[in-house]
C-alpha cells in the first residue's frame, strides 16, 4: 500500500477554521434577518401610506361636504317649518267637527211626541275632538219616559254609526203634572235633559326622535 | 467541537448586535409606524361618521326640497282664502250674509279674543260670537251646513239653540267661532 503524505494539511485547515469563523456567521445571519425585517417595514410602510391616504381623502370630502351639510341643514329646518305648518293647518281645516250633520240627525231621531227646548252643544279639541251635546226637552204620552228613553237609545245608535267613543245618558228625567195635547187628547209629560257625549277624529303620534347608536 | 475564546467572543459580539438590530427595528421604525397608522385609523373611524351625518343631512333636505313645494302651494291656497283688510271689517259681512235667510233678523257678529296659532306663525286664530235672535230650525240647518261648507277657515266651537224669547215658535241661535286670520291683520 503507497504512503501518502499531505503536504497541504495546514493551508486545508486554515481554511476549514475560516469558513466556520463566528463572526461570518453572525454577520451573515444579521443580514438575513435584517432582509427580512426591511421586507416587513416595506409593507407595513405601504399599508400606512394607504391608510393615510385614505384619512386625507376623507378630510378633503369632509371639508367639502361640511358647509353644504351645515347650508343644507339651514335650509332642511326652514321647509319642515313649512311643511310643518302646511300639514297643521290642512288638518285642522279637514279635521273641522261639522254641526250641520249633527242638528239633521237630532231632527231626524226627535219624534212628534218630544219637544226639544234647548239644545246646545260644545266641542274642544285639536285632533281627536271630543263634543258634548245636551238637550233639554219635554216627552208626552201615555208612557212619557219611554218616549224619551228611546229617543235616548235612538241617538246613541245613531251617533255610534258616525262617531266614535259616544255616550248618551239623562242628566234628569222626571214627570210632570202638566199635561199636553197630544193627537187630540191630554198626555201626560215629562221633562228630560239628555248629555250626548262623542269623539271625532285621530290621534296624532308624535313620531319617536331617532336614537344615536352607542359605538 | 470546542470553542476558542475568540470565537465566544465573535459570537457574544454577534448576539448583541443581533440584539440590537431587533430593539432599533421595533423601537425606532416599527413601533412609530404602528403607532402612526393606528391614529390615523382612529382619525378615520371618527371622521366617518360625520361623514355620514353630513351626507344624510344633504339627502335629507333634497328630500325635503322635493316636498316642499305642495306644502308652500297649499299654505298660498290657503292664505288667498283670507280675505285682505281687518278681519273686523270682513267676517261680520261674510256671517250676515250667509245666515240672512234663516230669520227675520240680522245676525250679530262680535270679535272675542284673537291668538297666535302655535302650529302655523304666518297665522292667527280670532274668536267670534254670532247671535242670530230669531230663526227657524231648519233653514238654519241649511244655513249652517252652507257656513260650515263654504268656509273651511272656520270651526263652530260651540252652538246654542233655545226659544227665541218674544216668539216661542222660532230659535235663538248663539254660535262661537274660530276663524283662522292673517297674522297682519287685526280684527
Amino acid at each position: 500500500m503507497a504512503l501518502r503524505l499531505n503536504l497541504h494539511h495546514e493551508i486545508e485547515q486554515k481554511q476549514r477554521v475560516k469558513s466556520r469563523d463566528p463572526m461570518k456567521v453572525v454577520i451573515l445571519a444579521l443580514i438575513c434577518a435584517g432582509g427580512l425585517l426591511a421586507g416587513y417595514y416595506a409593507l407595513r410602510l405601504g399599508s400606512t401610506s394607504a391608510t393615510t391616504h385614505e384619512l386625507e381623502a376623507k378630510t378633503a370630502e369632509f371639508s367639502a361636504l361640511s358647509p353644504k351639510a351645515d347650508a343644507a341643514k339651514e335650509r332642511e329646518n326652514e321647509l319642515i317649518a313649512t311643511i310643518k305648518a302646511s300639514d297643521a293647518i290642512v288638518r285642522r281645516i279637514e279635521d273641522r267637527f261639522y254641526w250641520a250633520p249633527m242638528l239633521e240627525q237630532v231632527a231626524r231621531l226627535v219624534p212628534p211626541q218630544i219637544q226639544i227646548t234647548r239644545l246646545s252643544g260644545e266641542v274642544e279639541g285639536n285632533a281627536v275632538k271630543k263634543c258634548v251635546l245636551k238637550m233639554d226637552g219635554i216627552a208626552a204620552g201615555k208612557e212619557a219616559r219611554k218616549v224619551a228613553e228611546e229617543m235616548r237609545m235612538a241617538m246613541q245608535e245613531e251617533f255610534s254609526k258616525r262617531y266614535k267613543d259616544v255616550t248618551s245618558s239623562f242628566t234628569t228625567l222626571e214627570d210632570k203634572n202638566e199635561t199636553v195635547k197630544l193627537n187630540g187628547s191630554d198626555a201626560p209629560t215629562a221633562a228630560f235633559a239628555i248629555s250626548v257625549k262623542l269623539a271625532t277624529g285621530v290621534e296624532v303620534v308624535a313620531t319617536p326622535a331617532p336614537t344615536r347608536r352607542k359605538r | 467541537m470546542k470553542l476558542e475564546k475568540e470565537e465566544k467572543q465573535k459570537i457574544a459580539i454577534g448576539v448583541i448586535l443581533l440584539v440590537a438590530l431587533l430593539y432599533g427595528y421595533f423601537a425606532m421604525l416599527l413601533g412609530p409606524l404602528s403607532l402612526q397608522q393606528e391614529s390615523t385609523k382612529a382619525k378615520i373611524v371618527e371622521l366617518e361618521p360625520k361623514l355620514a351625518s353630513a351626507k344624510a343631512t344633504i339627502k335629507s333636505a333634497e328630500t325635503a326640497e322635493r316636498n316642499s313645494p305642495k306644502a308652500a302651494t297649499a299654505l298660498a291656497q290657503i292664505s288667498s282664502l283670507i280675505p285682505e283688510g281687518a278681519p273686523i271689517a270682513w267676517f261680520p259681512p261674510q256671517v250676515s250674509e250667509i245666515f240672512k235667510d234663516a230669520g227675520p233678523e240680522k245676525a250679530v257678529t262680535r270679535n272675542l279674543a284673537e291668538a297666535a296659532d302655535k302650529d302655523v306663525p304666518t297665522v292667527r286664530i280670532a274668536s267670534w260670537s254670532i247671535d242670530i235672535p230669531k230663526v227657524e230650525f231648519v233653514s238654519f240647518a241649511a244655513a249652517l251646513a252652507e257656513f260650515e261648507n263654504e268656509e273651511p277657515l272656520v270651526q263652530v266651537t260651540s252652538v246654542v239653540l233655545e226659544p227665541a224669547r218674544d216668539d216661542v215658535q222660532s230659535q235663538h241661535v248663539a254660535l262661537n267661532v274660530n276663524s283662522i286670520i292673517k297674522t297682519s291683520a287685526t280684527p
